[in-house]
């Protein structure tokens, strides 16, 4: 029988090797697309080093003195301290504030840098710990959710930036120099060339990403403390805010006037980070939808011609399909031949694309990676030939169900034929 | 009316597989139409960019030094701009904008919480070259920008969320911690025209504003061309001026660099690249290739959709043969026939991508760059019915539905008319 159907399948060469080439095609691009979206999914599955659920933001500013509005004060900057102050504490106190911090540049969903080199004071070390700086009062541990990679609790954690003393993170580039971010700990080291100030790193902790989507390639982050009176810059506020308390906040913070300003320092803005991780991922979010879509959309496609090919042969081999009943073949068998012949076009495409792709594999799903805006070199270093065979293996097994899926109609009409009906006809 | 019934009775007997052809045919279409109409966006004219045909945008100019070091986009200083734009023949309008357009700006009423709004800046021609509907109050003149007054126009939604009404030209809104008083309010902005989208727009009186550098300001620019003019003209003269202040640069040890500017919408999107046009001609290559691409890999498998659902009609086919029906004239009823099909598909295709465009649009392409937009409204920004419903977009899902039906059905129909007569009427399935 298997012989059979080969003879049978050669006799429709031409068809059949249209066939396998549209096979061919969708499954060399849907490997590709597939292998293209492991490597930027990969990032989402690391840890993110925060937890963004009930966080939210809020923009502080301050009056300039040529606004009709501005109040005079002696000193600007001592009295934009103690009205951010006043405004903060009273936040603090708001029965729906779980936590609240001040800073600068340590919200998360923001893909601005404060790029600054850390040094260790007492090595003569050439190897440098490149990192994002992001300011902040101590509550940051508890507004962010921030974990130790030592086992410290966020109770130590707040103790340290308390101190004074820095944390850091973890840091894959750092890694990559041959360096362990963890031997940091305890070290007292420098930023830039300033040696004359001297920082000791309390404590190490996990990475914090800044897009969900982004695999743990980049610099290292280090908390660096700020004093709530006294911070030293101008900030702004992050928030944590208690489950189920959202609206009720949103509705004290529009109404209460005594809650957004003080003076001159005016509090403003505030936003879910869920917002802003919506806009900051909405790049990546569009490309794996398309990625997606476009693979879905190939297989329809396939399937169409499919089931167009296998319902147009049905009819042909209507008594050829019929003799068979009559010699004794049951329905199951009549399906199972259609199906296999499906099977067999996969599997001839399979090894037509594996001969052609496998040599030039990097080349070809480094085309893919391309059409990716947001692929780094370290996603593309993650497509390794284990992760290009099984993408090849997982390709070949959805177009296999989808050929079932589509042979199904074709195959299930075979199955209905009478045979006397049919060898009437003839 | 032959046709009908011949489809009518396809559709009875087979059901299935006509279903099957439409919506094969509904899903090109769609994917087709789709990639047309997301491209068309920065192009199709609708108020209030109804003139973008005739629009030119000058965002900046390019410089390269002596050492090998080179600007690119500068925005003008008001002098350069002028210099460079200003007087040209053809243009019917010349304004200036605040470059950093777009920004973020929080806008309340005195004592008021704030609102995150998009601002932009703009001079008082900007009205005479964008078509906005005013619902209460005017644009500010030129009197008005000459003088720098603390003015703004708002939109309609904003008008309601600070007032909870849209008449409120006169009334006092503070931008940042100054009040400026409200002049005119218009009807809300598609975010999606990214030249127009804003809720709120600052009077720019660019002679104003404190020049430190004698090239790099804080201006682009924006043109309006006399009706008949063509961009080509205007670049050319443009050039000239380009030219022009060339020796002025040499003397600093910098070369202007010309770089095809002004833009048109088209060419906007790639103003930042060297050479625009070659990017704008080779990505229409590249569509025209996906073009083809999603029209003829459904053709073929249609195709022998086709003919499976010929097969059965291979007796009917034998019997016009034997009673004289030509070749082609099958062909020609195959044909028809099938294209009411593909219309039919075609159609079902056409409406579900509008309603894509209208619905999902925002799920599937991102106009705002790899960081994402600026805020959730333009997130969220779907196309308006209007930007969709566009003879040119009918014209065309016509003309798609033509070309895949010829591909689709021409071979099987010649293949089927060939049958030979007596052969035909011995097979009855």
């Amino acid at each position: 029988m298997k012989r059979n159907l080969l003879t049978q399948m050669r006799n429709e060469w031409k068809e059949n090797a249209w066939l396998i080439i549209e096979l061919a095609v969708v499954l060399s691009i849907v490997w590709g697309l597939s292998t293209s979206l492991y490597a930027q999914l990969i990032g989402l599955s690391e840890p993110k080093g925060y937890d963004p659920d009930n966080v939210h933001s809020i923009a502080a500013f301050y009056v300039s003195s040529n606004s009709p509005d501005y109040i005079p004060v002696e000193n600007d900057w001592e009295a934009y301290y103690e009205d951010l102050y006043r405004l903060y504490a009273q936040l603090k106190e708001n029965v729906n504030v779980e936590a609240i911090a001040l800073h600068d540049n340590a919200e998360p969903y923001n893909m601005s840098k404060r790029n600054y080199v850390l040094t260790p004071a007492e090595e003569n070390d050439s190897i440098i710990y490149n990192a994002n700086v992001r300011f902040a009062t101590p509550d940051i541990i508890d507004v962010l959710g921030v974990k130790s990679l030592t086992g410290l609790s966020p109770e130590k954690l707040k103790e340290i930036l308390s101190k004074g003393e820095l944390l850091i993170t973890d840091s894959r580039a750092y890694q990559g120099l041959g360096k362990d971010p963890l031997l940091l700990k305890g070290k007292t080291v420098f930023f830039g060339n300033d040696s004359s100030r001297l920082f000791r790193v309390g404590d190490v902790v996990q990475q914090i990403k800044r897009n969900e989507y982004e695999i743990n390639t980049e610099d290292g982050n280090v908390f660096f403390p700020l004093n709530e009176h006294q911070p030293g810059m101008a900030c702004n506020i992050l928030l944590k805010l208690k489950p189920g308390t959202t609206d009720k906040f949103y509705e004290e913070f529009q109404n209460n006037k005594s809650l957004r300003s003080s003076r001159n320092v005016c509090l403003c803005d505030l936003t879910s980070l869920m917002v802003y991780k919506e806009l900051i991922q909405k790049d990546n979010d569009v490309n794996v939808r398309v990625y997606f879509s476009v693979t879905l959309i190939l297989l329809i496609t396939i399937f169409l011609g499919l089931l167009g090919s296998f319902w147009f042969r049905v009819q042909q081999r209507i008594s050829e399909i019929a003799i068979r009943k009559v010699c004794g073949a049951n329905r199951k068998q009549i399906f199972v031949r259609l199906i296999t012949e499906g099977l067999i076009l996969l599997f001839v495409s399979t090894i037509i694309v594996s001969a052609i792709i496998w040599p030039v594999a990097d080349k070809f799903m480094d085309m893919f990676i391309r059409m990716s805006n947001h692929l780094t070199f370290e996603g593309a270093r993650l497509i390794d030939d284990p992760v290009i065979l099984i993408m090849e293996i997982t390709s070949v097994i959805v177009i296999a169900i989808g050929i079932i899926i589509s042979l199904w109609y074709p195959a299930r009409k075979a199955m209905q034929i009478e045979p006397a009906e049919a060898i009437k006809a003839e | 009316m032959n046709y009908f019934r011949q489809i009518y009775y396809e559709m009875k007997h087979q059901r299935m597989m006509t279903w099957v052809s439409i919506s094969g045919t509904a899903l090109a279409i769609f994917l087709v139409m789709a990639v047309i109409m997301a491209d068309r966006i920065n192009t199709v004219e609708v108020a209030p960019e109804s003139n973008r045909g005739r629009i030119l945008i000058c965002g900046g100019f390019n410089v390269d030094f002596e050492d090998g070091r080179s600007w690119s986009g500068m925005p003008y200083t008001f002098s350069f701009a002028k210099q460079l734009y200003e007087g040209i023949e053809g243009i019917d309008h010349i304004s200036f904008k605040l470059s950093r357009g777009g920004q973020k700006g929080w806008v309340h009423l005195k004592g008021g919480a704030t609102h995150n709004t998009t601002r932009i800046e703009v001079d008082n021609e900007f009205w005479n070259i964008y078509d906005f509907k005013f619902i209460d109050g005017r644009p500010y003149d030129a009197a008005e920008v000459a003088s720098n007054a603390k003015l703004v126009v708002i939109t309609q939604s904003l008008a309601r969320s600070l007032f909870g009404e849209d008449k409120v030209s006169g009334r006092e809104i503070y931008c940042g911690d100054f009040p400026y008083k409200v002049i005119g309010v218009v009807e809300d902005v598609n975010p999606l025209l990214s030249n127009t989208y804003a809720e709120v727009f600052k009077l720019y009186s660019p002679a104003f504003v404190r020049e430190n550098d004698r090239y790099i300001g804080d201006s682009e620019v924006i043109m309006l061309m006399s009706p008949g003019v063509t961009a080509e003209e205007i670049k050319s003269r443009v050039k000239e001026r380009f030219m022009k202040v060339q020796p002025q640069f040499a003397k600093e040890g910098m070369t202007l660099v010309y770089n095809q500017q002004p833009y048109t919408a088209a060419e906007q999107e790639f103003s930042s690249n060297f050479q625009p046009d070659r990017v704008l001609a080779s990505k229409k290559q590249r569509n025209l290739i996906m073009f083809a691409i999603l029209l003829l890999l459904p053709a073929i498998n249609l195709g022998s959709l086709t003919r499976g659902r010929l097969r059965h009609r291979v007796s009917e086919i034998g019997v016009r043969r034997a009673f004289g029906a030509t070749r082609s004239s099958i062909v020609r009823q195959i044909f028809g026939e099938n294209l009411i099909i593909t219309l039919l598909g075609g159609l079902i295709g056409l409406v579900v991508s509008f309603l894509f465009m209208k619905y999902l649009f925002h799920l599937f392409f991102n106009f705002s760059g790899i960081y994402g937009p600026g805020n959730l409204a333009i997130s969220h920004a779907t196309p308006d019915f209007s930007m969709l419903f566009t003879w040119d977009n009918f014209l065309l899902a016509f003309l798609f539905c033509f070309v895949l039906n010829t591909l689709s059905a021409t071979v099987p129909a010649w293949r089927a008319s060939g049958v030979e007569p007596a052969e035909a009427i011995s097979f009855s399935h």
